[in-house]
């Protein structure tokens, strides 16, 4: 479904990704996993077009994204999900929703579903988005990111940083997206996670995709997930 | 006249000033919220609008009230135009960076200016106010115990003027609701708030930028067109406005709305006691002298926040 063939990217001439490929399917998760610093975000960033590529593409069922604007990225239906959340903190619960909705204005009744997933958001509506907690934020920032209705779910290192609880309603709420055929990327360094959650892992390293591992995999040899996140 | 009724008089002189005022620097102030660019010419866009409200009520001839009421409506448009070309040949090509668009919109000011002078040339030229009537106003005195009320010779304000500051606190009231009420408005704080986010969830952030330094201009170009029955229009008339509006934006706080506005009255109306009791001079020291303490004391702003 998305696809990412030989992408390099970086920043100004500092090149970071050298030649990554791989492709996310829909109804599967897969894991993006790699030390800090490998490259993850910026994987994230180059398909969502907030980087240029050097070289290579990113296609999503054969549309070259690569190619068009950036905001005409998320118009195919690519839900973005950004590290540290990136909220637009100035504006209310309700405001990011609406903005998350602006690619399918039409559908209001999204923003209910959402509501019913994360039923704190609804106790915060019109709620200021940078006077939440850590967890209430990064509900929300999932929440944006399904207003689009995407086919494509990009969540870069969703639980960073919260309470086991907090980590379990993001995890539901992945699942489920999940189940929706929607096909989700999923930047994660927790080992549990990843084994609970990946359909396929990719690694990177320095940039580089140095191998991919299916499910069944995972299984047979564990300890390479493992000694590729440095536990 | 007493004391009294001559702070009266001096009152509604600054409340003219603060309403023109308060219009210039909410556009400057939408343009650097927004777009994070500060906009050195936009003093010409407040000429520009004098200037181009003087050529089309010259055009068209007829009754004042029609020709000021044609320029009232086409000048800001051609103006805000002027301005989205502006943006779509020379901001967007610097890539909206700081600090090269503060020397871009140097250049801009000259040329504004230049071509201006070459054009329309160096006379100040009036246009006459659409209506203009004098109405004397009253004031309270003590009689025997009893309030009653006189008309001081002198205390009068024109009809013109009144208009002048209803206009500008309905524009205001309309700008708010835009920016707070409508889908376009939500596009551009959402913009203003992360720009790379709002590219990720499909705002054309070029556009809303075209747009917003092109409603910025316009506004400039609407106080000017307001302000022009009373003030003259001048090839060099937008340095006061500049001034005078970044003084208000750094007093209320950049990027804040309410406080541009609150701003605006604060400096307007003290503008405007000051220039009839003592001096205009002693107003411009006394305000340049506020914004360098707000600098050194309260870097926010006033009215402003800490945060975001
Ligand atoms: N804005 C930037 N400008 C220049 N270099 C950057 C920028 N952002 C990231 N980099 C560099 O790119 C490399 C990859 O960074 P990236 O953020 O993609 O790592 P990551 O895998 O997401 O790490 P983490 O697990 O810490 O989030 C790093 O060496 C980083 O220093
Ligand atoms: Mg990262």
């Amino acid at each position: 479904m998305l696809r990412l063939e030989g992408v390099s990217a970086g920043y100004g001439r500092a090149q970071v990704l050298r030649e990554v490929s791989f492709e996310a399917q829909a109804g599967e998760i897969l894991c993006l996993v790699g030390r800090n610093g490998a490259g993850k975000t910026t994987t994230v960033k180059a398909i969502m077009g907030l980087l240029p590529l050097m070289a290579g593409n990113v296609t999503l069922e054969g549309t070259v994204l690569s190619s068009l604007p950036a905001h005409f990225v998320p118009r195919h239906g690519i839900g973005y999900v950004p590290q540290g959340r990136r909220l637009f903190g100035g504006l209310t619960v309700a405001e990011n929703l609406d903005v998350g909705r602006l690619t399918n204005g039409k559908d209001r009744l999204v923003v209910e579903e959402v509501l019913s997933i994360f039923p704190r958001l609804a106790e915060r509506f019109r709620q200021r988005a940078n006077t939440l907690s850590g967890g209430e934020q990064q509900m929300l920032a999932m929440g944006r990111a399904m207003c689009l209705r995407p086919k494509v779910l990009l969540l870069d290192e969703p639980t960073e940083g919260l309470q086991p609880s907090m980590i379990t309603a993001i995890r539901d709420a992945t699942i489920r997206m999940r189940d929706q055929g929607i096909a989700v990327v999923l930047v994660e360094q927790r080992l549990d996670a990843i084994v609970e959650l990946a359909d396929h892992v990719a690694l990177l390293e320095n940039g580089q995709i140095r191998g991919t591992l299916t499910r069944s995999e995972m299984a047979t040899y564990p300890q390479k997930l493992a000694s590729h996140l440095g536990v | 006249m007493d004391f009294g009724p001559y702070l009266m008089l001096a009152t509604l002189e600054g409340a003219v000033t603060a309403a023109v005022l308060a219009l210039t620097a909410s556009g400057l102030a939408l343009v650097f919220g927004v777009m994070r660019v500060v906009n050195v010419a936009h003093g010409e866009f407040f000429m520009l609008g004098a200037v181009l409200a003087w050529w089309v009520t010259n055009m068209l001839g007829g009754s004042a009230a029609f020709g000021f009421a044609v320029a009232l409506i086409v000048v800001p448009v051609l103006v805000g135009f002027l301005a989205v070309v502006t943006d779509m040949t020379v901001l967007k090509r610097i890539n909206y960076d700081p600090e090269r668009t503060i020397v871009a919109t140097i250049g801009i000011l000259y040329i504004f200016q230049q071509v201006t002078l070459m054009t329309y040339g160096p006379d100040a030229r009036p246009v006459v106010p659409p209506f203009n009537t004098r109405l004397a106003l009253p004031w309270i005195e003590f009689v025997d115990g009893e309030i009653s009320l006189y008309w001081p010779w002198g205390l009068s304000i024109t009809s013109y003027k009144l208009a002048v500051i209803g206009a500008a606190a309905l524009v205001l009231v309309g700008l708010w609701v835009l920016m707070t009420r409508s889908k376009l408005g939500l596009l551009m704080r959402a913009t203003e708030q992360d720009r790379d986010m709002a590219l990720a969830f499909g705002i054309p952030v070029e556009r809303v930028y075209a747009l917003v330094f092109g409603l910025g201009a316009a506004m400039a170009a609407l106080a000017a067109v307001l302000i022009v029955p009373i003030q003259q229009a001048h090839y060099l008339m937008g340095h006061d406005p500049l001034l005078l509006s970044f003084i208000v934006v750094i007093i209320g706080g950049l990027g804040s709305f309410p406080g541009t506005i609150l701003a605006a009255l604060l400096i307007g109306l003290s503008d405007g006691v000051i220039s009839v009791f003592f001096s205009p001079t002693l107003a411009k020291i006394l305000a340049t002298l506020l914004v360098a303490l707000v600098l050194v004391f309260r870097p926010q702003g006033l009215f402003g926040a800490r945060d975001t």
